[in-house]
This record gives C-alpha cells, structure tokens and sequence, in this order.
C-alpha cells in the first residue's frame, strides 16, 4: 500500500498566502518601498552619486547647497552629498535589522515557547520575570548603561538593542503558546506521549508562525528607529559613517534654512517604518483566517 | 421572500449558497426553518435583515415586508424596521450582549433608540424593568446592575429575549436560541418564548438544526438543504410523514428515546458550494435519484393539505400518483 | 459478569480557583466492565468531562482511588507507566481543536506511533487506522480545514487507535455533529468495538443517543452521582427526580417517544453554579419533591433494585416496588 501520493504543488500551498497579502493594495506599496530600499542600500556603492561623500570628505565649495540636478538632495555644511550618505545610510540600518532580529528572535522565540508550555514551572516563572526586567527598563537607558561600558559606536549600538529587544519576543510567544497548549490537540499528543520538544516545536509553534513573522516584519520598522534615536543621541554610529539619525542630529543646527540636510533623512526614516509596518499589515492578513 | 440567491466570495471563487429560497410568514404566524450546518438557514435570515458579510452577495430575489422590498430600502426605512418592527435572537448568549457594559446601560440604549419620544430616566428604567419581568428574570435590579459575565447562559439568552421584544413588535426572528444551552434551560427558554409570541401575536422565525425543539413550536416548517428548500408544510405533516427523501432520512437518523438502536444515517456529503450540480442538489446521495434529477432544480410539488416536496418523485410525469 | 476493569471509589476532584473551590467531583463510585459501554450523563457543571479527564489522566484526582485492571490511576499522565498510556485514549469533543491546524492528518495520526512500537511500518500502519475508521486513503494528506465534523471526529478516532489501547474515553463525540453524521460515526465506533474488543466510557448530554449506544448509565449533577442502571431499565424506570426532569424535558419528535417520556417534571429554582453548591441534597432547590431532610442531609447511594444505583431520601422509604 502505497500512500506517498504527489502532496500539492508550491505554488498550490503557498498561493494562498499571497493571495491574501495582495489583496491589499497598502501591501503591495509597503512591500515595494523595502524592496527598493533593500536595493538601494545593497548597491549604494555602486549606484550613489558620490560616493566618497559617504567616508571623510570636506569639500567646502560645494557645502550647504540646495537641493539641484547635480546633488538632488543638496549637500550638508561639509560638502557632503546628502542623497549618497542617505543610501549609506539605509546600509547601516539594514545592517542593524538584520543583525538585531538574528540574534533576538530564535532565543526570545525559544524561550518564550518553554515559558508558555511548562507555565506552572519555576523556570517558567523565571524567564518571564528577566524579559519583564528587561522591558521595564528603557530601551534608552539600556542602551546608555550599555555603551557606557563599551564604547559608544556601531556595535555596541546593535547589541544594545538586542538587550532590549528579545523580551518582546519571548512575552508575545509566552502569551499564545501557554493559551494553545490548553487545546485539545495538545492534550491529545501529551496523552499520545509526544515528548515536550515535539509539542512545543510541532504542535504549538506552528500556530504562532503567524504573529512572530508579522511582528518580525513591523519590527525592522521598530528597529530603524530606535537605532536612529540612538545615533540621534550620538550614541550609535560615530562620524563619519553616515546614518540616519546622526545626520538628522547634525543638520538640526542648520534648521530651517538648510532644511534639506536634516529633512530627507527624516522623510527615509518615515518611508522606512512606514513601509515595514505595512508589510507587517500584509503578513498578519495571510495568516488570518478567512471568515465562512 | 422570493427567490432569494446569495454566494459569497472566497479565494477559490463564489459559493453560490442560496438558490433561489421561497419563504413567507404571515401576522402570528410561527414559522421554522430547520436544517443541517452550512445549510444556508442563517444565510437565509440574515439576508433578510440585510445583515450579510462584507463578502456575501445577494445575486437575485427580493424580500418584502407587508409590501416593502427590504432590499431596496433606504438606510433610514430600514433602521426604522430594525428599531421598531424586526428583531433577532442570535445562537450565542454572548454574542449580542457587550461585556463591558453592565445590562442596565445596553438596555437603556435600545430602549432610548427605539422610542418615539423623548423619555426621562425613570421612564426607560421602568420600562426596562417590564421587559425584564415578561422574560421571566428573577430580581431585575440586580440584573440591570450585572455585567453579562456574571449571568449564566440561561439567564443571558432571556437578557437577549428581553432586548429582542423592546424592539420587536412585529417579527422576531431566533437563530439557534437554544443550542448552546443545557436541554432543561433550552426547555425552559423555548416555552418562555412561546408564551410571549402568542401573547403579543408576534411573528416568528425560529431556526434550528435541533428537529424536536421546533415540531413542538411552529405551526409551518421549511425544510433546508444544500441552500435550497425542500420541503415545506404544517408541522404535523411534514413531520409525521415527510415526503421528501432528505427529510425521511433526516428524522430516521435520529436515535429514538424509545430504543431500536443506532440508525445509519446518510451517506455522502454536503455538495460543494463551488460547484453545486445544475439539478436537484441532493441528487449525491438520493436512493431515489432519476436521470431528471440531474437535469434541472425542480419545483416544489404541492404533496396533499399545504405541504409540498421539492422532488421529480411528485411529478406527475415522473410517476407521481395523484 | 467478568471482573470490573475500571473502578473508581470515593473519587473527588476539586479546583481552586480565585473565586473559591470548585467542587468538580465529589465521592463518585461506579465500576465498568470489560467490553461494555459505560455512559456518563449530565449537564454542563455535571462533573462528568472531570471524570473522563482524570481517567485519562490530564489531571490527576484530588482523593479517593480510581483503577484500571489493577493499576492505580492517581497519577497524572506525564507520571504514568508507558503501557498504561498506551492502553487508554480519548476522543474530545470538538472537532476544531482536537486536531492541530497546521499538521496534516497522517502527521496527527503519527504522533501517537513514534512513540509507541509498532509492528509494521509508519506508513503501513497509518493506511491501516485510515481503513479501520472508514476513511479514504488519500485523506492522509489532507489538513484538518479540508475536512467536515465528522471526518475531523474519525481521524481523532484513528488517532487514538494507534496504540492499540483497550479502553477509550469519549467526550461528547458527536454533539457537535449534524444528525446524518453523528449515526455514520456512531456507526464506526460500535463496529471498532466489536472489531477490536474495546470498551468505552461514553460521555454525552444527548439522551437519546445514549438510549440507543450504552449499556449502562450514570448521571451525574453538581459532581454527584445520582443514578446508575442498566440502560433500558434507567430509560424505562428511572428513580431520581433529576433523571426524570432530563427525561421529560427531551424535545422528541414522535409520538410514540413522547409517551414513552415520563411526567413532566418542572424545575422549581435556578441551576446554582459550581460555586455554591447547597447544602444536603445539592438538588433540593429545583427539585418538587423536596423534603425536610433534603436540605440538611446528602442521601446515600443505594442499590434499590437489582444493578439500579440511587441516590434520594425519597427511596428505599417511599419507594414501593409495582
């Protein structure tokens, strides 16, 4: 007897997902604009205007102009082309999503699905006091107790924030799973004899794919701008990488006459978070399920 | 209701749920629709009341109320109806009640909306009381003051009685109001409610897929499958001899109290929504099936005294012995 | 009749909850036999879904014994012997969340057998619990959103079969299925039974299944026993005012069972929650035929007649046998 017959396509599983992000049209355009950042900071080096603007460079000639054909966003006070270190500048962000949700994500995930499944256990109770220690102190704070012992600098202002970021993970797991675990096909497989690994991984986590990846996807906008805030504070990237938030820092001075310096900056960090909350938009409707 | 035809949109296409329902009720009348799950009743009842989902569809048909097409009534026409004429019970005692306002503000809210006057705060609260009492609650006061977590399913559906008859003055329209509810509880509720329809000479529409609870309720019976009605009569008949063969195998598949063991039921399955069959939609699973019955939806075949049967079998050309 | 294979004695279980002790289960005794079908009925807040889970070991009970062919139940399942999980399974309710969503139906089927030994090969034997419950093979693919209710309720049974277990404890299999469905898998069950030598603790609200399934019956109320017998004598003779209360609040279709329901019986009071049981009798307050000593005293469980279980101050006293 033979069972192993052809399971549905890719393109039959999947489908429906798509499906159903598409369906609205905000997605799409979210979806569009990080895929065109993505781009744009995968390529600055070779598609930016001048792209010795982004290390150390002064060239006075040319510095505060206005935004012209030749430098679309202007250049800042020290010559600098904005619309280049703009482009490097979604690097250095990128960057600190990627590295940021590698490292928190999986452990804060893990832990909250312990949490969640042994709830009645110390450890359970252990874990979620850290994250609640954690997320009771400001991000912040965190990151200037953080950097205070390190060095300020780009680094240590992803690790900052990884510190700060995990125990939101591990809470929004910790709340479904220990509310999945009390279903029937849970008790099902506890009385089939399934080993913990296997319910917690198998059975339960499947059921919360949903909300992590849509919280993964409105996190990079989350991300950017506490790593802009940071910089903000000079607390992140050093000069003369540029970044984000340090160049909305540096051209506050020159507000509001050489408004172009701290603006462009601030309008991609805008488009950023606002183009991830509505991917984050489009993956919560694919794992929703449709009424009727 | 005439001819009513309603598919909702999914990502594999349209269901075409309702084709072509025929239900009329009359002043007083109590009238049961009864069926299985998915088999279009609340469909049916929410497309009266224009309540559908945001991807249901009313492709064709009209539903009139003394006179009026409630489809093509404006917003204000129909709000009135709502307000003062129509009302619904709904299947989960929860469901219709807010549960962070305690009774006494829900009430006074639908009290206020569907009065013609202006009417002070001890008027609605008397009012509210008398509506209580007429469903039968214990202590009213202390209803009022509860939130409806602190009421027991029982005592929730009799809240939703009581806010359906402050609005309800002519039809009531209950959908499943004893199902969730324990059978001694659903016994009590059930003859509650008969008291108040026949007092007040309201109409009703009572839906269930529990076939006891409405033969010891209506007066006329529509018996639903598939979306579609097959058959329809005085209670007594339909009931104590069905002649439709979804109705026959419907009630021998219920397990007698008198014994005789477990019966078989029926074989097969619902048809899908998608892609109904051109003709008579229970032709899946029919014993009797004839090659016409693939052919085209037959008509209700008016059987004896009221009752008729949506089947080739009472076709005079088929066979059917007059 | 063999030796009991199951007996519970004294069985208690309470919950502490932050609004006080929920008394789920008190001092409850029966005995079940090998290859019999046990029914449990009652309402909700009844007790009986607390037995079911403590038999098959979700929580352990709070006193008293409860033995299965010897081996002492006590324990909850993460502490039980290996064999004994093996020898008992459940079938829940709801068919929704019996099985997980995301899996498919060969990888629910699974779990049960990587853990336990089996002869044949995964595959083989997953084919083989597919046949046994009646289902197509191909369903083995299928997610458990692709099937109805009571396709969902046959692969929990396949499911549970897998480990061969000689007792299985069902929890309302099919209340929530249509009619024409719930004989189709009433059906399978009666025929694995026969087939593989099972015996089953049924648990069920729905009398008039239980008329047709069991072979004796227990029904519960607020976490006491009040009644066991051998099915057709508790149906035709039943003693406690409770089991007569259910019994004529019965919605049924027939004339010949409405007959055959005894008097009808009318609450005098409201349900009280699991919180406040009364005192003595925890049914005096809905019940007509309260006496002094009701309120004071809980009454024995007595054998009246022959195998017929009772527990009410009316009986031996008023009883008189006809």
């Amino acid at each position: 007897m033979n069972t192993k017959r052809p399971g549905p396509s890719f393109s039959q599983k999947y489908g429906k997902y798509w499906y159903k992000f598409r369906r609205n049209k905000l997605s799409i355009v979210g979806l569009a604009a990080i895929i065109a950042v993505v781009f744009v900071a995968v390529f600055a080096p070779w598609i930016s205007p001048y792209p010795q603007s982004a290390g150390l460079y002064v060239n006075f000639n040319q510095a505060s102009l206005s935004p012209s054909a030749a430098h679309l966003f202007g250049t800042d006070e020290y010559g600098r082309d904005v619309l280049t270190r703009l482009m490097f500048g979604f690097r250095y962000s990128l960057e600190l999503v990627v590295v940021v949700l590698s490292l928190d994500v999986i452990p804060g995930v893990v832990l909250g699905l312990i949490a969640g499944y042994f709830i009645s256990r110390w450890f359970s109770t252990l874990i979620m006091r850290v994250a609640d220690v954690f997320i009771a102190v400001p991000p912040l704070i965190l990151a200037l107790s953080v950097v205070a012992i390190l060095k300020p600098g780009g680094i240590n202002a992803f690790l900052a924030i990884a510190l700060a970021w995990w125990p939101w993970y591990t809470r929004l797991v910790y709340g479904q799973a220990s509310s999945i675990r009390n279903e029937d096909f849970v008790h099902a497989a506890q009385l089939a004899g399934a080993s913990s690994t296997h319910i917690m991984f198998r059975e339960i986590l499947p059921n919360i794919l949903g909300s992590i990846l849509t919280k993964v996807s409105l996190d990079g906008g989350w991300t950017i701008l506490i790593g802009a805030a940071l910089s903000y504070v000079g607390l992140g990237a050093q000069a003369p990488t540029p970044d984000l938030g340090t160049m909305i820092s540096d051209g506050s001075a020159y507000l509001p006459a050489q408004w172009w310096i701290s603006m462009f900056p601030a309008l991609a960090i805008v488009i950023v978070i606002l183009g991830f909350n509505l991917i984050g938009d489009g993956v919560n409707d694919m794992f929703s399920s449709e009424i009727r | 209701m005439e001819n009513l035809k309603v598919e909702y949109k999914v990502y594999e296409g349209w269901l075409k749920v309702l084709n072509g329902v025929n239900i009329s009720v009359g002043k007083g009348e109590k009238v049961g629709i009864i069926g299985e799950s998915a088999c279009g009743k609340t469909t049916t009842v929410k497309s009266m009341l224009r309540l559908l989902a945001s991807n249901g569809r009313i492709t064709q048909g009209k539903v009139t109320y003394q006179g009026d097409n409630i489809l093509r009534m404006s917003h204000g026409e129909l709000t009135n109806l709502r307000r003062k004429k129509v009302s619904m019970i709904f299947q989960d005692p929860s469901a219709a009640l807010n549960p962070v306002f305690t009774i006494k503000e829900q009430m006074y809210d639908i009290i206020r909306i569907s009065a013609d006057e202006r009417l002070s705060t001890s008027q609605v609260h008397e009012r509210a009381m008398g509506f209580l009492k007429q469903a039968a609650l214990p202590e009213p006061d202390r209803i009022l003051d509860s939130y409806p977590f602190q009421l027991s399913g029982g005592m929730k559906q009799r809240v939703n009685i009581a806010f359906a008859l402050i609005s309800a003055n002519e039809l009531l329209v209950a959908d499943e109001p004893g199902t969730s509810l324990d059978v001694t509880i659903e016994d009590q509720i059930m003859r509650l409610l008969k008291e108040i329809v026949d007092q007040r000479d309201l109409s009703i529409i009572l839906i269930s897929h529990a076939l006891g609870t409405v033969k010891n309720f209506v007066d006329r019976v529509y018996v639903m499958y598939a979306g579609t009605i097959v058959e329809e009569g005085p209670t007594d008949r339909v009931f104590n001899d069905p002649r439709h063969p979804y109705t026959r195998m419907l009630i021998d598949s219920i397990p007698k109290l008198t014994g005789g063991g477990v019966p078989e039921g029926i074989l097969g399955q619902v048809p899908s929504y998608l892609t109904p069959p051109n003709g008579c939609r229970f032709v899946t699973r029919c014993p009797y099936k004839m090659p016409v019955c693939d052919s085209a939806m037959p008509a209700l075949y008016s059987v004896a005294g009221g009752q008729a049967a949506a089947c080739y079998l009472y076709d005079e050309k088929y066979g059917a012995k007059k | 009749m063999s030796e009991p294979i199951l007996s519970a004695h004294n069985l208690t279980r309470y919950f502490q909850t932050n609004k006080g002790v929920i008394k789920a289960v008190e001092a409850v005794d029966f005995e079940m036999h090998e290859g019999e079908v046990f029914g449990i009925v009652g309402e909700s807040g009844s007790g009986k879904t607390t037995i079911g889970n403590m038999i098959i070991g979700i929580y352990p009970p709070t006193s008293g014994t409860l033995t299965y062919k010897g081996e002492n139940l006590s324990r909850g399942a993460n502490r039980r012997s290996k064999e004994l999980k093996r020898d008992i399974q459940m079938v829940f309710q709801n068919p929704a969340s019996s099985l997980n969503p995301k899996r498919t139906v060969r990888q629910a089927i699974e779990v049960p057998l990587k853990v336990h030994k089996t002869d044949v090969s995964i595959a083989q034997r997953v084919d083989e619990l597919l046949n046994l419950v009646e289902l197509p093979l191909e369903f083995a693919g299928r997610f458990p959103g692709e099937l109805g209710g009571g396709e969902k309720q046959l692969v929990s049974i396949a499911r549970a079969l897998g480990t061969n277990p000689s007792l299985l404890v069902l929890d309302e299999p099919t209340s929530a299925l249509d009619v024409s469905i719930q004989a189709k898998m009433i059906n399978v069950l009666l025929r694995l039974k026969e087939r593989l030598g099972l015996s089953y603790i049924f648990i069920t609200h729905n009398l008039s299944l239980m008329r047709n399934v069991a072979d004796r019956v227990m029904i519960m109320y607020l976490g006491k026993v009040r009644e066991i017998a051998p099915t057709e004598e508790f149906f035709r003779n039943p003693l406690h005012p409770y089991t007569k209360m259910l019994l004529s609040s019965i919605p049924v279709i027939t004339d010949v069972e409405e007959r055959a329901k005894p008097q009808k019986i009318v609450s005098t009071g409201e349900i009280t929650g699991a919180l406040n049981i009364p005192p003595g009798c925890s049914f005096h307050p809905r019940c007509p035929f309260v006496m002094d000593v009701c309120k004071s005293a809980d009454p024995p469980l007595l054998e009246i007649e022959k195998n017929h279980w009772v527990d009410c101050h009316l009986y031996p006293n008023e009883y008189k046998k006809t």
